[in-house]
C-alpha cells in the first residue's frame, strides 16, 4: 500500500478514505456507497443511472442525476478539498453520463490486495516460499473486516465481496501452504484445524492440515484427517473427495518422498517473524516477540489471549521440556469453572505440539459421562484407526485392553487386566513418542476413565508421559474418591489459574473494544471478579451493542456484567430469533458431536434454517464456531440446557435417543439419552439399555453398565427382561457395590422359578454376602437357600455348605451355629463339591489332627484348577492356605492363579495372589518379594473398595515381615495403622498377634502379653500352632518377663500340638523356640529343630535355628561356626537383618570374621533376580516390563543399578 | 456528602430480591453495590436498599412485584443525571437501573430512532449520523435518551424543531402493577401524553421512539471572549437573540474552564464569555445570522459546517460521572436591567464562583404549544438562566449553591411562574412546572396508573 502521504480509500473492511494520517469525512450512506461503487468498478466508468440503480433501486427520486451529481460534487470536495473545482475532478472524473475514479493500484487496498496475492503466486511458483510467505502476510494484513462490512446484501456489492472474499480464504490457505513448504510442519496443525473449522467443505485446507500432520510425523493423525474429510463431504454434500485429496491419501498411505516439503527445515530461515503477522484465527500462533533468544521459537512467548498466566504457563512450559527430555509428570489443571483451564490445557497442547510430542485429548461431559471407557477411547482412537499399527499397538500385555476398543463377546470379568491393559497401550505409544495424554474435564470422565487415570498415575515413573487433566473445583462430582485420589497423589502438580488482575481485565477489555476509561474498567473487573469467561461473555455482549469503552458506559457494564453466566447466555439467547433457541436448546440435549441434520430435526427445523441458526448462535459466541457443534463453555451449555424445563428435556432426550439409534447409533448413545427420558415400560428400552450395559461390561466398564441396567429396571423392565435384568446387574454390582448387588440379586431370587436359576443366583448371593454383609448374614442366607433347593441339586447345595461353612468361620461366628451336625460328605467332583472340599481342608486343618485328610481335600479342591472358573479367589484360596499350613509343596501353583488374575481381568482375585503368595514367600524368607506383594495388595485393595477384611490380613503379615527383615520402623508404622483400623474377627487376631511379635522385638514383653490375651482364640481353637501362634507368642513374653517355668510350659503345649500336626517347618520353629526359652537344657531341641528344619523350604527359620544352636556356648566351634556360616548365608539371602547381624556377631564371638562387610547388602528379590534371567535372554525392558507385570520404570532402574552394582 | 446507609429493616425486606434479573441486583454489602448505587451525578450520593439492573420487560415486573410485596418502593433511573433530588430518599426504595435495556435502531426511511432505556445520547447520535439523520439531543453526549426525552429536552435545534419529548412517538412502559404497555398516539393515549415532559415516573419506561430528521450538518461552535468583554458582549447578544431567526439556538455562559486535559491546552484555567450554539441552514445564511456576533471580535471562533454528530459534544461537558449542581429559571426577557443584575452577580468582581452561569436562548418552537404535544407543550420564557457547579471538591459546592442562588434572587423580577424541572437539583414543587389544569391532568394519571405510590417521584 502507498506511503503515508496520498489518498487511500479501503474497502476491506468499513469503507473510509484517508488522507496521510487524517481520516476523510465521507458523508452519508448513500453518498459512501457511490464512492464504493466507483472503487467496485475498479475504474471503469460507471453510468449515473446505473449508480442511482444501486443506490435507490426501483425507488428512485425525481431528478436522478442529478442527485447523484450531488453526491459526486460532494464527495469530490471532501476526497480533495484544497483543490480548485476543476482539478477536484481527478479523482472522479465525469465521463459522459457517467462517473470513475482515477487512483493509483496501490491506493485502494483491494487492488493492493490482488496484486500482493498475485506476485506471491509468481514468488512460489519460482520457489520463493519465504518471499511469498511475506507478500501473503502483507496481503492479509490489509483485511480489517469483512469487505464493505456496512453493505453486506446489496446487490451491486454482493458479487464484489463474494469475489473478495474468497481470495481472501484462497490466500490465507496459500499462506499456510507457503510456511508448510517452509518447513513449518508442527506449529501449522493447530491453525490448519482452525481453518478447516471455518471452512470444512474447502477440500484444499483438508489437503493442507494432512500434509502438515504427516509432515509432522502424524501419519495416522493425517489418515484420520482424510477420513474425517471423507466423512463430512459425504455428509454434506454426497461426494467424495476430490482427486487431490484421493492421491494425498495413497501417498500418506505410501509413505511416498513426494510428501517432503521442497526446503528442509534447517535451511529455512527464522521462523518467527512471519509467523508472528500471520492473521489467524482461534487459536492463535504464538506471537513471538523481537527479544526471544533464536532457537528457541516462541518458548517464552504468551499467547495474546492468555492473560495473567505467567506463572501457570510457566510450569506447563517445564513440564513439556521435561517430557521432551524423557521426564513423567501428572499436572493437573483446577480451578472454578470460566477460569481457563480449558485454554491453557489448549496452549499446553500446542506448545507440545511444537516441541513434536504426541499429543492425544479427551474431553469429559456430562451427557457422556456413562460411555465405559469413554474418555479413555477418545484419547487412543484416533491412533487406533490404522489397521496395522493398530494391531502393533494392542499386542502382548496391551492386548487385555482390546475390548475397549472393538466390543468383544466375553465379558471383561473387572477392570483389572484392562487397566493394565491400556497402560501397556500407553507405554507403547510413548516409547515411540514422548507422550502427552491432555484431559479436559477430568470431573466429567466415566468412572472407568477415572480408574485408569489413577492407575496411570501410579506408574508414570519411567514413561515419557506427561498426564494434562483439567479439574473443575466447587462442586461435587460422583467420582470425588476417585479424582482426590489424583489430586492427593503427592507427586501431583497442580496448576490453579487466579482470577484476573486489574491489568490482566485491561488487557483483554483494549483488544476487543479499546481503551477502556478508568471507571469502565473498574466496573468490567467488579462484575467479573477476574473471572475470564464472565469477562469473555460480558465483553461480547457489549461488542454486539457496539459500547465505547468510556466512564459514561460503565453503568452498561454494571447492568450486562451483574449477571450470573447463565443468564447473560440466555439474556443474548433471548435477542435471538426463536429458531436459534430451539436449535440451541437441541445441540445442549444431542450433546457434543451432533451432526447438522440430527440438530435439525431436534429443532423441527429445515437443515438451511438450522444452519443459519447455528451460525447466529456462533456469532453470539453461545456455540464455538468451529467443527464438531459444542457450546463455547460447558457453563453456557449448562444455561441453555437448564433453561429448558425439566420435563421438557426429558421428552427431547426421548426424541433424541429415537433419532440416534435410527441414525444407527450404538446402544451406549442411545442409552445415554435414555438414561434421561421418562420411563414408559417400553421393552425396547430394556432392550437397548440392556444391550448399552453388555457393551460397557464388555468393555470392563462396570460401573457404566450398572448406570444402564438400574435404568432398564426402572423403565420397568417386566416379566422375564426384569429377572435377566435382575441377575445381570445383582452380579455386575457386586463387583462394585456390594449391598446394592444383593438387592438386585434377592429380587431376582425371589423373582426366579427355575431351580437351577434359583441355585445360582443363591450361590451368587450368599458369595456377595460372605464379603459384604455382617456376620451371621451369609452363614444363615446360605443355609437356608440350601435347605430350599430340591433334592437332585446335589452340587449346588454342597456350594452353598461350603458357603455357609466357610463365612461362619470368617466371620468368628459360634461353631456350634455352623458345624453342628455330622460332617457332610463331598460328593461327586462338580464345582459345588470342590468348594465344600476346600472348606472342610481348611477346617481340618484348624483342628490340626489329620493332615493327610487335609491335604487330600486341599489338593482334591485345586485339581485341573476347576475353582478358578467359577470362583474368582474365596475357596481357591482357602484350600491352598490348608496347604501351606500342612508344608505341602504349591509348586507353581500362585504362578498359575497370577496368570488367572491377569487373563481374567479380576482385581480381586489378583489382591487375593497377592495377599497368599506373599505369605507363601513370607514362610520361604523371600522377605522382599512377601512385602511388595503385600504392598501391592493393599493398593489393589484400596482400589476395590472392600469391606477390608483382606486388608487385616495383608497388614498383619506386612507388620511380621517388616520384623524379620529387621525394619523397625516399618513394622511399627504399619502396626499402628493396622491397630487404628480396629479390625475384627480372624483378621483381628492375626493383626493382634503381628503386633505381639513387634513389642516382643521391641522388649515389651508385658504389652505383647496384653495383646496376646486380648486377641483371644481363633473361632476353630487354637489346636494348630501352624495357623494360630498365640502359644509361642505367650511363651516368649512370660520368658522376657522372667516367668520361665510358664513359658517352657506353654512352649512345650505348642510343639506337642505341632507334632501332631507334623507339618515339619513349623514344628522346627516350636522347637527352636522351645530350646531357646529352656536355655542350657534346650540344647537337644535345637539340635532336632536344625534337623527337622533342613528338608524344608523355610530359609528364615532354618537360619535362626541354625543361629540358636550356633551360638549356645556349648556347642563347640567345628559344629557352630558352619552352623553360624550357613545362618549368615541364609539370613542375607533373606534379607533379615537382625538374624544376620545376630549370627556375624556369634561368628565374631568365635573368633570367626565374616567375609565382605558385616552390613546386610540390599537384598536381590526374586524380582529383581527374574528381571536379571530375562533380560539375560536378549529380552528388551519393555519385554520384560509386559512379562513380568511391572512397570519399565522399575525394570529400567533394576537393570542400572545391577549394572552399578557390577562396575563397583 | 454522608447519607446514612438504607435502614436495616428495608435491607432486610431487600434480601428478597436477591436472585432476579438473573443475579443483577446489587443489596448493600455487595461487592457490586457502590459502583451499582453511584448515579452520573456523583454529588448525590443515594442508599437505596437494592439496585437492580432488569433486562427485560418481564424482569422490570419482577422487580416491581417484588418490591412491592417487600414493601419498598422504586426508583427508575438511567444515567442518574437526574438524581440530585433523590438524595436521601431511596433508603426504602429499589434503584431500578435501566442501563441493561441496550437496544439501539434507526429506521432510516420513517426517520424513526427506537432506543432502549440504556442507550445514552452519544450512541444515538453516532448512529444516526452515519445515515445523514439527527435526533434533539441535549449538550452532552453521556445524558441517557429516556430520561431526557421525558423530562423534556432542550437541545441545539430547540428554537426551529422544539422540544425532544414531543418528537416521541411511542413509548414502552411497564406499569406499577407489572403490565406491559406501548403508548402511542393510539393507543394509551393518556399516557402517552403524561410521558412527554412530565418527568414523573408513571412507570418504567423501557424504550421509547421518536422522530429523528435529517439534519446531516449544522454550522456549529462557540465564540469566546476573555470574559473582561462581557460587558459589551452580553447586551449585544441579547439584543442579537431578539432579533435572531428560529434557525438559531445559542447560550451565553460566564465559563470557568477547568484545568484538566480535555479542553484544549489554550482555555484551560481560563475565565471566558462563550456564545456557542449552531444555526440550521446553507453556509450563506448561516453566515448572515452570525455576523452581528462575529463582529463582536471574538478571541475564539469556532462556527463552521461540521457533521451533525459532533454536536453533542459542543459544550465540552466533562464526559463521566461528575459532581454537578444546577439550579434554574425560566426569564421572561433580558431587558438592560437584567443585563446588568447578570452582570454584578457573574461578571468580574461579583465573586461568582460558578463554573458556569449561563443563559440559553429560549423562544421560537420553544413558545409555540405543539398542537400534538405531550404534558410539555412549550416552554414558558425567553431565556432560561442556569448555574451550573461542576467541582471535584466537595468543599467548593456551597458556595456554588450560594452563588447560584445570589444570581437566580437577583433575576426573580424578570422569572416567568414556570420551572423547568430537569434543571433544577433542589427538589422542587412539580406544580411550578405546568399549568394548574395540566398538573391536575397528570396527578390524576398518575393516581391512576401508580395508585400505591410504588415509584419514587424526581420531584415531589
Amino acid at each position: 500500500m502507498a506511503g503515508r502521504d496520498g489518498l487511500r480509500v479501503r474497502i476491506l473492511g468499513r469503507l473510509d478514505a484517508c488522507d496521510g494520517d487524517a481520516e476523510i469525512d465521507l458523508g452519508g450512506r448513500r453518498q459512501r456507497a457511490v464512492l464504493a461503487v466507483l472503487i467496485l468498478a475498479r475504474g471503469e466508468i460507471v453510468p449515473a443511472e446505473r449508480i442511482a440503480d444501486c443506490l435507490w433501486g426501483t425507488d428512485l427520486p425525481g431528478n436522478v442525476s442529478g442527485a447523484v451529481q450531488s453526491y459526486v460534487s460532494h464527495l469530490r470536495r471532501r476526497l480533495q478539498p484544497d483543490g480548485a473545482p476543476r482539478s477536484r475532478r481527478g479523482i472522479i472524473a465525469s465521463a459522459g453520463s457517467g462517473y470513475a475514479v482515477r487512483l493509483p493500484p496501490d491506493a485502494v487496498d483491494a487492488w493492493w490486495f490482488e496484486r500482493l496475492v498475485r506476485d506471491a503466486g509468481t514468488a512460489s511458483t519460482a520457489g520463493e516460499p519465504q518471499r511469498a510467505a511475506e507478500l501473503l502476510t502483507e496481503a492479509l494484513e490489509l483485511w480489517r473486516g469483512p469487505a464493505l462490512s456496512e453493505y453486506p446484501g446489496e446487490p451491486w456489492a454482493e458479487a464484489e465481496i463474494a469475489r473478495l472474499t474468497e481470495l481472501r480464504a484462497v490466500a490465507r490457505e496459500r499462506l499456510l501452504a507457503a510456511r508448510l513448504d517452509r518447513g513449518e510442519a508442527a506449529l501449522l496443525v493447530p491453525e490448519l484445524e482452525a481453518l478447516v473449522a471455518d471452512e470444512p467443505l474447502r477440500e484444499e485446507r483438508w489437503r493442507l492440515l494432512v500434509l502438515a500432520l504427516y509432515r509432522a510425523h502424524r501419519q495416522a493423525d493425517a489418515l484420520a484427517a482424510l477420513r474425517r474429510a471423507r466423512n463430512l463431504l459425504s455428509a454434506e454434500l454426497g461426494i467424495d473427495p476430490g482427486p487431490a485429496l484421493r492421491a494425498l491419501e495413497a501417498e500418506v498411505l505410501a509413505q511416498s518422498p513426494a510428501l517432503s516439503p521442497a526446503l528442509s527445515p534447517a535451511l529455512s530461515p527464522a521462523l518467527s517473524p512471519v509467523r508472528s503477522a500471520v492473521p489467524s484465527p482461534a487459536p492463535p500462533p504464538a506471537s513471538a516477540p523481537a527479544s526471544a533468544p533464536p532457537g528457541a521459537p516462541a518458548a517464552a512467548a504468551v499467547p495474546p489471549d492468555l492473560v495473567d498466566r505467567d506463572d501457570e504457563l510457566g510450569t506447563i512450559r517445564t513440564a513439556v521440556a521435561d517430557l521432551a527430555a524423557g521426564a513423567s509428570q501428572l499436572l493437573l489443571i483446577e480451578g472454578p469453572p470460566g477460569v481457563g483451564k480449558t485454554r491453557l490445557l489448549a496452549e499446553a497442547r500446542r506448545l507440545a505440539a511444537e516441541h513434536d510430542l504426541t499429543v492425544l485429548g479427551a474431553r469429559g461431559s456430562q451427557l457422556e459421562r456413562t460411555f465405559g471407557f469413554g474418555a479413555v477411547r477418545q484419547l487412543f482412537e484416533p491412533t487406533l484407526v490404522d489397521a496395522e499399527r493398530r494391531e502393533r499397538l494392542l499386542t502382548g500385555a496391551a492386548a487385555s485392553a482390546r475390548g475397549v476398543f472393538d466390543v468383544l463377546d466375553e465379558p471383561a470379568e473387572g477392570s483389572f487386566a484392562v487397566l493394565h491393559g491400556l497402560y501397556w497401550l500407553a507405554a507403547g505409544l510413548a516409547s515411540e513418542r514422548p507422550l502427552v495424554l491432555a484431559i479436559d474435564d477430568l470431573q466429567w470422565c466415566d468412572t472407568a476413565s477415572l480408574r485408569f487415570v489413577v492407575y496411570l498415575s501410579r506408574r508414570l515413573d519411567g514413561l515419557p508421559l506427561l498426564l494434562l487433566a483439567t479439574l473443575r473445583t466447587g462442586e461435587r462430582h460422583e467420582d470425588d474418591d476417585l479424582l482426590a485420589e489424583v489430586l492427593l497423589d503427592p507427586s501431583t502438580a497442580v496448576v490453579r489459574p487466579g482470577p484476573l488482575t486489574r491489568e490482566g481485565t485491561a488487557e483483554l477489555v483494549r483488544r476487543r473494544l479499546g481503551e477502556p476509561a478508568p471507571l469502565f474498567l473498574t466496573a468490567c473487573h467488579t462484575t467479573t471478579a477476574g473471572n475470564p469467561l464472565l469477562l469473555r461473555q460480558l465483553l461480547r455482549a457489549l461488542e454486539a451493542d457496539r459500547v465505547r469503552p468510556d466512564a459514561a458506559h460503565a453503568d452498561r457494564v454494571m447492568a450486562c456484567g451483574s449477571r450470573a453466566v447463565a443468564s447473560m447466555v440466555l439474556t443474548r439467547l433471548r435477542r435471538l430469533p426463536d429458531e436459534a433457541t430451539a436449535v440451541a436448546g437441541a445441540v445442549a440435549v444431542l450433546g457434543e458431536r451432533a451432526d447438522l441434520p440430527s440438530i435439525a430435526e431436534m429443532s423441527g427445523l429445515d437443515e438451511v434454517t438450522t444452519a443459519a441458526a447455528l451460525a447466529d448462535l456462533a456469532r453470539a459466541e453461545i456455540l464455538r464456531d468451529e467443527e464438531p457443534v459444542g457450546f463455547v463453555h460447558p457453563l453456557v451449555r449448562d444455561a441453555v440446557y437448564r433453561a429448558v424445563p425439566s420435563a421438557e428435556r426429558a421428552l427431547a432426550h426421548e426424541r433424541a435417543g429415537r433419532l440416534v439409534r435410527l441414525r444407527g447409533g450404538s446402544a451406549e448413545q442411545v442409552g445415554a439419552h435414555l438414561l434421561l427420558a421418562p420411563s414408559r415400560g417400553d421393552a425396547a428400552s430394556v432392550e437397548v439399555l440392556s444391550a448399552a450395559a453388555r457393551t460397557a461390561a464388555a468393555r470392563g466398564a462396570s460401573e457404566s453398565a450398572v448406570t444402564y441396567l438400574r435404568r432398564a429396571l426402572a423403565e420397568p423392565a417386566e416379566g422375564r427382561a426384569r429377572l435377566d435384568v435382575l441377575c445381570e446387574l445383582g452380579l455386575l454390582e457386586t463387583l462394585v457395590d456390594g449391598p446394592a448387588g444383593l438387592e438386585h440379586l434377592g429380587a431376582a431370587y425371589e423373582l426366579a422359578t427355575e431351580p437351577a436359576d434359583r441355585a445360582e443366583l443363591a450361590v451368587a448371593i450368599a458369595w456377595t454376602h460372605v464379603f459384604t454383609s455382617s456376620p451371621g448374614i451369609a452363614s444363615a442366607f446360605a443355609q437356608d437357600a440350601a435347605a430350599a433347593l430340591p433334592d437332585d441339586l446335589v452340587d449346588a447345595r454342597q456350594g452353598l455348605v461350603a458357603l455357609q461353612r466357610i463365612s461362619g468361620f470368617m466371620h468368628g461366628l459360634d461353631p456350634a451355629r455352623w458345624q453342628a451336625g455330622p460332617e457332610p460328605v463331598v460328593q461327586g467332583d462338580g464345582d459345588g463339591a470342590r468348594m465344600l472340599a476346600a472348606t472342610l481342608a481348611w477346617e481340618v486343618a484348624c483342628a490340626g489332627a489329620d493332615r493327610d485328610r487335609s491335604v487330600e481335600l486341599a489338593r482334591f479342591a485345586l485339581a485341573d484348577d476347576r475353582l478358578f472358573e467359577v470362583d474368582s479367589g474365596l475357596f481357591w484360596v482357602v484350600a491352598a492356605n490348608a496347604r501351606m499350613v500342612a508344608d505341602d509343596d504349591l509348586g507353581d501353583f500362585w504362578e498359575r492363579a497370577r496368570a488367572q488374575a491377569h487373563a481374567r481381568g479380576s482385581l480381586f482375585t489378583a489382591l487375593s495372589v497377592n495377599l497368599w503368595q506373599g505369605l507363601w514367600q513370607w514362610r520361604r524368607g523371600e522377605l522382599a518379594d512377601a512385602v511388595a506383594c503385600f504392598e501391592a495388595m493393599l493398593e489393589q485393595e484400596r482400589m476395590w473398595g472392600g469391606s477390608g477384611t483382606g486388608r487385616s490380613y495383608a497388614l498383619a503379615f506386612l507388620v511380621g515381615a517388616h520384623v524379620d527383615r529387621g525394619d523397625l520402623d516399618a513394622a511399627r508404622a504399619t502396626a499402628e495403622l493396622a491397630l487404628a483400623e480396629q479390625p475384627g474377627g480372624e483378621g483381628g487376631r492375626l493383626v493382634r498377634h503381628a503386633v505381639a511379635r513387634l513389642r516382643l522385638a521391641d522388649g515389651d514383653w508385658a504389652g505383647a502379653l496384653a495383646l496376646v490375651d486380648a486377641a483371644g482364640d481363633s473361632v476353630l481353637g487354637g489346636a494348630n500352632p501352624a495357623w494360630n501362634r498365640q502359644r509361642a507368642l505367650r511363651a516368649a513374653a512370660l520368658a522376657g518377663l522372667g516367668r520361665r517355668p510358664e513359658a517352657v510350659e506353654v512352649q512345650q503345649e505348642e510343639v506337642a500340638l505341632l507334632r501332631r500336626w507334623g507339618a515339619p517347618s513349623f514344628l522346627g520353629t516350636g522347637l527352636r523356640r522351645l530350646g531357646e526359652i529352656t536355655g542350657g537344657a534346650g540344647l537337644e531341641h535345637l539340635r532336632e529343630a536344625v534337623a527337622v528344619l533342613a528338608p524344608t523350604t523355610a530359609e528364615l527359620e532354618k537360619a535362626r535355628a541354625e543361629h540358636a544352636l550356633g551360638r549356645s556356648p556349648d556347642v563347640p566351634d567345628e559344629e557352630a561356626v558352619p552352623l553360624l556360616r550357613s545362618a549368615v548365608a541364609r539370613a542375607r539371602d533373606c534379607g533379615a537383618q537382625q538374624v544376620f547381624a545376630d549370627a556375624c556377631a556369634a561368628l565374631a564371638e568365635r573368633g570367626h570374621a565374616v567375609e565382605g562387610a558385616c552390613d546386610l547388602p540390599a537384598p536381590v528379590s526374586v524380582t529383581v533376580r527374574r528381571i536379571l534371567d530375562l533380560a539375560g535372554t536378549g529380552l528388551g525392558v519393555h519385554e520384560v516390563a509386559q512379562r513380568l507385570f511391572l512397570t519399565p520404570g522399575t525394570v529400567r532402574a533394576a537393570l542400572e543399578h545391577a549394572q552399578v552394582a557390577a562396575q563397583a | 456528602m454522608t447519607v446514612p446507609p438504607p435502614p436495616a429493616s428495608a435491607q432486610a425486606r431487600a434480601e428478597t430480591l436477591r436472585g432476579l434479573c438473573g443475579g443483577a441486583v446489587h443489596l448493600p454489602g455487595d461487592p457490586g453495590y457502590d459502583l451499582a448505587r453511584a448515579p452520573w451525578n456523583v454529588q448525590a450520593a443515594t442508599f437505596p436498599a437494592a439496585v437492580a439492573y432488569p433486562a427485560f420487560a418481564d424482569e422490570v415486573a419482577e422487580v416491581l412485584r417484588a418490591a412491592a410485596a417487600a414493601g419498598l418502593a422504586v426508583a427508575p433511573q438511567g444515567t442518574g443525571h437526574g438524581a440530585a433530588p433523590l438524595q436521601g430518599r431511596l433508603g426504602h426504595a429499589v434503584l431500578l437501573r435501566t442501563g441493561a435495556f441496550g437496544e439501539l435502531s434507526i429506521d432510516e426511511d420513517r426517520r424513526i430512532a427506537r432506543v432502549g432505556a440504556g442507550v445514552l445520547w452519544g450512541d444515538l447520535v453516532d448512529a444516526a449520523g452515519t445515515v445523514g439523520l439527527a435526533g434533539l439531543h441535549p449538550s452532552s453526549p453521556d445524558v441517557g435518551v429516556v430520561g431526557y426525552s421525558i423530562g423534556g429536552g432542550i437541545g441545539w435545534y430547540a428554537r426551529r424543531l422544539g422540544l425532544q419529548c414531543n418528537t416521541m412517538t411511542a413509548a414502552e412502559v411497564v406499569l406499577a402493577d407489572g403490565t406491559f404497555v406501548r403508548a402511542t398516539a393510539d393507543s394509551d393515549a393518556e399516557l402517552f401524553w403524561g410521558l412527554r415532559g412530565s418527568g414523573m415516573p408513571l412507570g418504567v419506561v423501557t424504550a421509547l421512539e421518536f422522530q429523528l430528521y435529517p439534519v446531516d450538518s449544522v454550522v456549529a461552535g462557540f465564540l469566546a471572549w476573555d470574559w473582561t468583554r462581557i460587558e459589551r458582549v452580553l447586551p449585544s447578544w441579547a439584543a442579537w437573540c431578539a432579533e435572531a431567526p428560529d434557525e438559531a439556538t445559542t447560550s451565553f455562559r460566564v465559563l470557568h474552564v477547568p484545568p484538566v486535559p480535555a479542553v484544549p491546552p489554550e482555555l484551560r484555567g481560563r475565565r471566558l464569555v462563550v456564545v456557542d450554539g449552531a444555526v440550521l441552514g446553507p453556509d450563506g445564511r448561516a453566515a448572515e445570522i452570525l455576523a452581528p456576533l462575529r463582529a463582536l471580535a471574538p478571541e475564539f471562533d469556532t462556527m463552521a459546517r461540521v457533521p451533525a454528530a459532533a454536536l453533542a459534544r459542543l459544550h465540552l461537558e466533562p464526559e463521566g460521572p461528575s459532581p454537578g449542581y444546577a439550579s434554574s429559571a425560566l426569564l421572561t426577557g433580558l431587558p438592560d436591567a437584567a443585563v446588568a443584575a447578570v452582570l454584578e452577580t457573574a461578571g468580574p468582581g461579583s465573586g461568582n464562583r460558578l463554573t458556569v452561569a449561563e443563559l440559553r436562548q429560549l423562544g421560537g418552537a420553544l413558545g409555540r404549544p405543539d398542537p400534538d404535544g405531550g404534558a410539555l407543550a412549550s416552554l414558558d420564557g425567553q431565556f432560561l438562566v442556569l448555574g451550573l457547579g461542576l467541582e471535584d471538591d466537595p468543599a467548593t459546592w456551597p458556595g456554588m449553591r450560594e452563588d447560584a442562588a445570589r444570581m437566580l434572587a437577583a433575576l426573580v423580577p424578570w422569572t416567568t411562574e414556570r420551572e423547568y424541572l430537569p434543571m433544577l437539583d433542589d427538589p422542587t414543587d412539580p406544580r411550578k412546572a405546568y399549568p394548574p389544569e395540566v398538573y391536575a391532568r397528570l396527578a390524576a394519571l398518575r393516581r391512576a396508573v401508580d395508585p400505591a405510590g410504588l415509584f419514587v417521584g424526581q420531584h415531589g
